[in-house]
């Protein structure tokens, strides 16, 4: 017998004996043969699964990621950075001197000064200061490490987001869950090892931000829908039940096997392995999604309804997802783009996000996931200590897009609980102390998970790329 | 990091390094070694990033890519290679080094040269440290083949294979191999008729014919079209948070043209880059230049648009290094490149190219058929328009009488019954066209209209007054032919000047029916109107009275060309006799004449005396402003978000007691103008927010200020307001000319003056065309309304005005005067008709004298410019002619002149890559030093050289390619190639792989005989979940197409670069963002669940099962089975088929299926043996094989 139909033969028996649970089975050939020069891929034609776990450079504390990105940028000024000098100095333009060569969205750069909307207090044994417009984050004060210094390039949107999520302004290059999963594989095959939800609508970067770019496409991250099936395609179509489908995959497998022997193509196995986790996949999607065998508590907790489609939910999701071995997964809300009113943005935005974010970093902890999850809380840059006033365009009261200082938030995964990192001057205009760019922040999310960012390459176009480019540093500081 | 300029003593160095050393290293024979093929990638990949071209970032003072920079001193003293002497040389030192601190490469590089390549070193090194020139820099040199095989790529391929004491596989079965060409060649695959066609030709010609046949086959340029698409990073929208929509689509039908009649490379090469700049340009040349407009625009709020115009030239040297050189000159945009020897200074020569380029928003496209029917309708509107006056007075309704039809007749089935009423009744079939002709008699005398109303009839659907379901129809043809009863003359159609109905459709004027052929037509439908189903009537007006004395036979003849059962269902004729009191025709343009004397003399005293003036200096920050004739000025060339125009006037005589400024259209700007606005806000508006006027002395103030025209709010007084959040702009009013007044309490004494214009807003937004005036008159702002060359002819005296200038007042006064509105209103309906045309984007180059400075950028930043730099090729490269202008068209030429070393190999490599899955250098996207090296380099020489000598015939190598026995080799992979070819990188076997994504739903198409023929036109939206298009933050939606449409070649579907079309992107289809020379194929979980179950392959599967249905089981499994695999299957395969049918045939049979659901297509009788192959055909969709070129 053909020693590949014997393959064949062992895999057909595997199938039926052990019904469907194909999980980490030999997988694909694709990289290897694809990408001969891949970086972490042997050149050789042994099947390799490129989403079976990895181990990664050194022991990281993080397994998986959970981005709460605050699409349109939240302000941090009415958030985490407390400057009472603004205040002060409300009404007035900012110096000169502050803003040389700074450009700008829509404001011009000598606009007035926009004291703090909400007021601020210290919270847990840590007295980190947060303002009251985040009661529910403040329960979990000394749970989390603030970050005052962050700073970006971009000041735009689409560029800005897609910049956070693959370290380049341009779309083109994988995304921080493409080189997640691509570094360390996933842990479940039952479900893909990216995701990305959304809430408040759509992204400014669009499918660039959770893009596998040049890397494979399937370390790209899978969209779930936000009504109905949450994969696209997961359900069978109208009139075909589980048994139907079963016998369709059985006859498929059964003549693709016969045309592996026929042919001897390894390739044939992938597929039809790939037949079996899309099997696998439509049982586990379904009851990923049911979130009534939550208990009430948690529902509550989170402000989640089964069924809702909210942020809360999503972050209850996102929790779930992480359970079952997903590795990335990017929790988008949109709508802190605030040009006007950024005072009633704030309250509305944290209305909808401030109770689950909580939620979720205490309900990690409960359940012993906290250490082994990175939570990430944050926009693609700040907003201005200027105010956006325009009554030709209808804004008043709102603050311009910033880039050279923000706030964002992280929690588990070995990041340093109950710190405030960074300081700006006393406008909030730049970082003075201990400032985090973007590609420092890839740098340290990577590390966290026991990936060092000048080692995750990969050779496209003759070059090695990061997700770093050629910068970043870890922020050792952040590191518990 | 350590590099070699660590100044250790060399004492110290011998001691660390010593115990490490080999204890002996040989010279190895001189030709033992190949430079480029083992040493350079040792050094390419472990040494160069930090000793190579790049000297801002070099370390240590040691270049290790030339023999001159390896062999000289370095920082240290030391010489990094010394030649012949291995254990003396500082790399060898280095490279044994055990010490952290000293072995190179540095741990912190992450970098390690095997033992085996340490040796390799050495030993080079030894012999001499040979250095050779990169191969891919060197031209090829096409030799002799190797062999006597008919096909020189069999000669090359066997030899090395005989090297290896290997041979070709066996040859393809003729069904595999059917079916592979058909997918290279024209990405479909044959029906099974057509491979059995093949397959029984006894002739030695048979796969030759085939392949000739597919060659001129027009799907051909589809199939290749859409693999330089890729590379093009073509997409229907702009990519970023808006990503809007854009019509780019007549670039990719210029490429599926081109490559069908097989464009000379050369000239698909130069048309693209520069086809603007070729002597005699066609519109097709213009087009071809979307290639690079294809770049991304970002119309996010608030963006710099240069900023982004800097990002596209990134972009497109990028690209271009990519598509014609197989160069990664994007490396080069931050630093010198690290691996290339190209430097830092030469991206942005090769940039200075392409930096003379302006981008107009969009250029239309003439096509010649809609080129006729505008013109036809462009006359009618014309005439119509000229004859204005005469319809002052429309004539009253005078009496119509109801003509007895004496024959009538339907042509395609509709039977045409007569009521009491003299209206006709149409009854019995109702065909989907029909026209009908109908005679009367008319009693001796004459008539001057037509009329014909649509009855409204119980009888119809929907009451009618049309056929179609909702009571509607679609006129297409009206004519008229009469003669005289005793037939001494012969028939003659009527003329009809004017035609009115009382209520026409949008889009279709009854006027339209006045052309010769007419655009749409006459129907009622009225979306606003719930009641719409009621009687109408269009008269038609001859434009002489018709008749005979004898008695008159009128036949009219109604066409109803629409289509969809657009016919009419009850109509009635009658004419009218004209009254004996409108026996003058010309009454109309008298009274109109009389009115315009009256309006003349009440206006002209109001009008005001207003001297154009001529501008003496213009200045601005970034845009070109010119002069024209008429002393107006125009901008062109680029914008910021905040404009600003300073123009200087010098004037004599009166003074000054208010301005005047014209914002006026130019078919230069983007909608005509007035305004430049392009991206983000409203197309061709402008924001003037702020007008200053200044003179020696300092500023002058304006007082009251009016406008013709503004946008809401935005009215000019906001624009003299010091606010510039406040300014003026046209919103609404685009294509048209509107002015503003602006007075000035305190007279300007006559001199020297400046106005400065600012447009500030968040995105670019300056006036694109303007003309200044001034007058002396006092309070002249209350009449802005008129043009300024009406306002100049009003002002004259009656009695000085020529005829010219009369009309020329007439005729706007015809535009504007209330009793004529009705007939204008019909006028503008009909303008609305007109067909638009396409538009793509294409290039235009600058003016010599309008030429844009290029810098090098430190760090690739927009922001940091540094010293100019000229247009210029790479040092490394064949120089450019120096007889020639450094210009976009010389370097396409340039590209293409044979010379280049790269060019031809990187072309034929990618074709290469498309047959066998890899190209011969397998990094088809990079020939530099850090590509893969050729697997058969001499192959891909001579390969290269046949494409040049043979006149950059695409066809000629695909057909030798082709035709090649290494080609029609089976892809049968066994354990012995397995173990001695695995990457078949010897092409032992012919390669195996997915089709691309677009083949995969072709191929589904195709088998389901749903495949649309159609080539070219916009893109379209085959069916998907409305959940895609919701990713991006801007849902454009996705209106799925009906039709032909849902069923077209997968590269006409909409690429939306933010949302791409699901089923695509998960198939490896790039987005459009990035220049793409080699697709992944990844095989996924999620490629599974679309084949099962997306709705495009529910469809495919049930139309493939109605065509089996009426088939035996063995016949209905063969058939589908072979329109999607070709091959007719085993009778094993077969038999666990019709089992899989049996099972599901029996659970449809017992209701556990529902039959319904699965073949809702399906007539009720047949419908469980429709499901039941539904469900087979749906499985075999599925197979490896379906999907799978092999």
């Amino acid at each position: 017998m053909h020693p590949i139909y014997q393959l064949a033969q062992t895999r057909r028996h595997f199938f039926k004996e052990c019904g469907v649970g194909v999980g980490k089975i030999a997988l694909a050939s694709l990289v290897a043969q694809q990408l001969p020069s891949s970086t972490l891929f042997a050149s050789n034609t042994a099947p390799v699964n490129p989403l079976a776990p990895r181990s990664p450079h050194f022991a990281g504390r993080a397994k998986a990621v959970i981005q709460l990105f605050m699409a349109g940028a939240p302000s941090q000024l009415e958030l985490f950075d407390y400057k009472p000098k603004l205040a002060e100095m409300a009404g007035k333009p900012i110096p000169p001197s502050v803003i040389a060569g700074q450009r700008y969205a829509f404001i011009r750069p000598d606009a007035a000064v926009l004291g703090p909307q909400f007021k601020f207090a210290k919270h847990g044994q840590s007295g980190t200061e947060l303002s009251e417009a985040l009661p529910h984050l403040a329960n979990i004060a000394d749970d989390i490490a603030v970050i005052r210094g962050v700073h970006t390039d971009q000041f735009n949107h689409a560029p800005a987001e897609i910049f956070l999520q693959t370290g380049s302004s341009q779309p083109g290059r994988p995304s921080m869950g493409a080189w997640v999963t691509y570094g360390l594989g996933c842990e479940t095959s039952d479900l893909p090892a990216f995701v990305v939800l959304a809430t408040g609508g759509g992204a400014s970067g669009g499918a660039a931000s959770w893009s596998s770019g040049f890397l494979p496409t399937l370390y790209s991250g899978t969209k779930f829908r936000g009504t109905g099936d949450p994969i696209l395609n997961v359900g069978n179509p109208a009139g075909i039940d589980t048994r139907s489908q079963r016998d369709t995959l059985d006859l498929v497998r059964d003549l693709n096997q016969q045309h592996l022997a026929d042919v001897g193509d390894l390739e044939i196995t992938t597929r039809i392995a790939a037949y079996e986790m899309a099997y696998r996949l439509q049982t586990s999607a379904p009851e990923l999604m049911d979130l009534k065998t939550e208990t009430e508590a948690t529902l509550a907790a989170y402000g989640a309804k089964p069924g809702d489609g909210s942020f809360a939910s999503n972050c209850l999701l996102a929790r779930r997802l992480v359970e079952r071995g997903v590795r990335f997964v990017s929790v988008y809300h949109h709508g802190w783009d605030a040009h006007s009113d950024v005072a009633g943005n704030c309250r509305n935005n944290c209305n909808v996000t401030d109770r689950a974010s909580s939620a979720l970093v205490a309900d990690l902890k409960q359940r012993g996931l906290l250490d082994t999850t990175l939570v990430v809380w944050g926009g693609e840059f700040g907003r201005t200590p200027m105010v956006e006033n325009n009554v030709a365009i209808g804004r008043s009261q709102g603050r311009d897009h910033h880039p050279s200082a923000y706030s964002m938030w992280m929690a588990g995964g070995g990041v340093k609980p109950g710190i405030t990192l960074g300081q700006t001057d006393e406008l909030g205009f730049n970082v003075v102390e201990d400032g985090v760019h973007t590609h420092d922040l890839q740098a340290t999310i990577l590390h966290l998970l026991g990936l060092d960012h000048t080692r995750l390459t990969y050779r496209y176009q003759g070059r090695d790329f990061r997700l770093t480019d050629v910068h970043g540093d870890v922020v050792q500081k952040l590191l518990a | 990091m350590l590099r070699l300029t660590r100044r250790l003593s060399s004492y110290m160095l011998a001691i660390l390094v010593l115990a490490n050393l080999p204890t002996e290293i040989h010279a190895a024979e001189a030709d033992a070694i190949d430079f480029n093929r083992e040493i350079r990638p040792i050094l390419s990949n472990n040494c160069f990033k930090c000793h190579g071209p790049d000297e801002g970032l070099r370390e240590a003072g040691l270049r290790l890519d030339t023999f001159e920079g390896a062999t000289a001193e370095a920082d240290s003293g030391a010489e990094a290679i010394i030649p012949g002497n291995a254990t003396a040389s500082e790399v060898t030192s280095r490279i044994h080094a055990t010490d952290d601190e000293v072995i190179m490469p540095p741990p912190r590089s992450n970098k390690h040269l095997t033992p085996a390549e340490k040796t390799l070193i050495d030993r080079w090194i030894a012999a001499g440290a040979k250095y050779e020139p990169h191969w891919a820099f060197v031209p090829p040199k096409k030799m002799a083949p190797p062999g006597a095989q008919a096909n020189p790529i069999d000669a090359f391929i066997t030899a090395k294979l005989a090297a290896e004491n290997m041979t070709l596989s066996p040859p393809a079965d003729k069904y595999s191999l059917c079916r592979r060409v058909s997918l290279d060649l024209v990405g479909i695959p044959p029906t099974p008729q057509q491979a059995d066609a093949f397959v029984n030709d006894p002739s030695p010609q048979a796969y030759e014919n085939l392949v000739d046949r597919l060659l001129a086959s027009p799907h051909y340029g589809e199939r290749w079209a859409r693999r330089w698409l890729d590379l093009a990073r073509y997409a229907d929208t702009n990519g970023f948070e808006k990503d809007r929509a854009r019509s780019m689509w007549p670039y990719r039908d210029w490429v599926i043209n081109a490559i069908n009649t097989d464009m000379p490379v050369d000239q698909f090469t130069v048309k693209q880059l520069a086809g603007d700049m070729l002597p005699g340009a066609t519109q097709d040349d213009r087009i071809a230049t979307g290639f690079h407009r294809n770049t991304m625009l970002n119309e996010e709020g608030g963006i710099d648009p240069q900023e982004y115009r800097f990002m596209a030239l990134v972009d497109r040297v990028g690209t271009t290094g990519t598509t014609w050189l197989g160069l990664t000159t994007g490396c080069a945009q931050c630093h010198t490149h690290k691996y290339d020897p190209l430097v830092h200074r030469e991206f942005y020569q090769l940039m200075a190219f392409f930096n003379q380029a302006d981008e107009p928003p969009f250029s239309e496209v003439v096509q010649d058929d809609i080129a006729k029917r505008r013109a036809e309708l462009e006359t009618l509107i014309a005439r119509l328009t000229e004859q204005l006056p005469d319809r002052f007075v429309p004539p009253a309704p005078s009496d119509y009488v109801v003509l007895k039809p004496v024959e009538f007749v339907a042509e395609q089935g509709t039977t045409l019954v007569r009521q009491s009423d003299d209206s006709l009744l149409a009854t019995g079939l109702s065909p989907e066209r029909d026209n009908y002709t109908v005679s009367f008699l008319l009693p001796a005398g004459t008539a001057n209209a037509v009329r014909l109303e649509a009855m409204t009839d119980p009888a119809l659907p929907s009451q009618g007054p049309g056929r179609v379901a909702i009571g509607n129809f679609v006129v297409s043809k009206f004519v008229v032919t009469i003669s005289p009863i005793d037939e001494s003359e012969p028939p003659r159609q009527v003329t009809f000047t004017r035609a009115e109905a009382d209520f026409s459709q949008q889009n279709y004027s009854v006027m339209s029916l006045l052309a010769e052929s007419p655009i749409n037509g006459w129907a009622i439908h009225d979306a606003t109107n719930p009641k719409w189903n009621t009687n109408r009537t269009a008269t038609f007006y001859a434009a002489e009275p018709f008749g005979y004395a004898s008695g008159t036979r009128v036949t009219l003849r109604i066409e109803q060309q629409f289509g969809n059962q657009h016919t009419l269902g009850k109509f009635r004729v009658s004419v009218n006799r004209p009254l004996a009191t409108q026996t003058t025709p010309s009454t109309g343009r008298k009274a109109f004449a009389a009115s315009f004397e009256k309006w003349f003399a009440a206006e002209h005293p109001l009008s005001h005396d207003w001297t154009v003036l001529s501008p003496t200096q213009l200045k601005s920050n970034l845009a070109t402003l010119d002069t024209l004739a008429d002393q107006s000025v125009l901008a062109s060339g680029d914008q910021t978000k905040r404009d600003e125009y300073d123009i200087t006037y010098r004037t004599q005589g009166k003074p000054i007691r208010a301005l005047r400024l014209e914002v006026l259209t130019d078919p230069s700007l983007p909608n005509n103008g007035p305004g430049r606005i392009a991206y983000e806000g409203p197309i061709g508006d402008f924001y003037l927010s702020m007008m200053q006027l200044s003179v020696d002395t300092g500023p002058v103030a304006f007082g009251p200020t009016t406008h013709s025209f503004a946008a809401g709010g935005n009215v000019a007084a906001g624009a003299v307001d010091d606010n510039t959040e406040t300014g003026w702009s046209v919103e609404g009013g685009q294509g048209k000319s509107h002015r503003a007044v602006f007075t000035l309490p305190t007279p300007l004494i006559a001199g020297q003056f400046t106005l400065r214009m600012i447009f500030e807003k968040y995105y670019a937004a300056a006036i694109g065309r303007f003309r200044l005036s001034a007058t002396a008159d006092e309070e002249p702002y209350t009449l802005v309304n008129r043009p300024a060359e009406i306002e100049a002819l009003l002002h004259r005296q009656r009695s000085t005005l020529s005829p010219e200038d009369v009309a020329t007042l007439e005729q706007y006064y015809a535009s504007i005067v209330d009793e004529l509105k009705p007939a204008r209103d019909e006028i503008a309906a009909l303008r609305a008709q007109l067909p638009a045309y396409p538009t793509s984007l294409t290039l235009v180059e600058r003016r010599a004298d309008r030429q844009r400075e290029t810098h090098r950028h430190h760090r690739g930043e927009y922001l940091q410019p540094k010293e100019v730099v000229s247009a210029g090729v790479p040092a490394f490269l064949p120089a450019l002619p120096a007889d020639v202008k450094h210009d976009r068209l010389a370097f396409a030429q340039w590209l293409v002149d044979g010379k280049n070393p790269l060019t031809a190999r990187v072309a034929i490599n990618r074709h290469w890559q498309a047959f066998f899955g890899y190209g011969l250098v397998r990094t088809t996207e990079d020939f530099g030093t850090q590509g893969d090296l050729p697997s058969h380099p001499e192959l891909l020489d001579w390969l290269a050289q046949e494409y040049v000598d043979c006149g950059w015939s695409t066809k000629h190598m695909h057909r030798l390619i082709v035709l090649s026995d290494t080609y029609r080799q089976q892809s049968t992979v066994t354990p012995e190639l397995l173990e001695r070819d695995p990457q078949n990188k010897l092409l032992s076997r012919a390669a195996r792989f997915r089709l691309d994504a677009e083949l995969v739903r072709d191929v589904a198409l195709h088998a389901a005989g749903l495949l649309s023929e159609k080539i070219g036109g916009p893109s379209v939206y085959p069916p998907q979940s409305a959940s895609v298009s919701e990713a991006s933050i801007v849902n454009y939606g996705w209106p799925v197409s009906g039709g032909e449409d849902r069923y077209r070649r997968g590269l006409y579907t909409f690429v939306k670069r933010t949302a791409p079309y699901a089923m695509f992107n998960l198939f490896d289809t790039p987005s459009g963002e990035t220049c793409i020379s080699r697709r992944e194929r990844s095989n996924s979980s999620l490629q599974a669940l679309t084949l099962l179950n997306d709705e495009v392959f529910i469809e495919t599967a049930r139309a493939l099962a109605l065509q089996a249905v009426d088939l035996s089981p063995p016949d209905a499994t063969i058939h589908i089975y072979r329109r999607l695999l070709t091959v007719p299957p085993s009778p094993e395969t077969l038999a666990r088929i019709i089992a899989f049918y049996d099972v599901q045939l029996q659970r449809l049979a017992s209701s556990e299926l529902d039959s319904k659901q699965i073949a809702p297509n399906a007539s009720p009788d047949k419908q469980q043996t429709a499901a039941a192959w539904t469900l087979v055909a749906r499985a075999l969709q599925n197979l490896d094989a379906v999907v799978t070129k092999e």
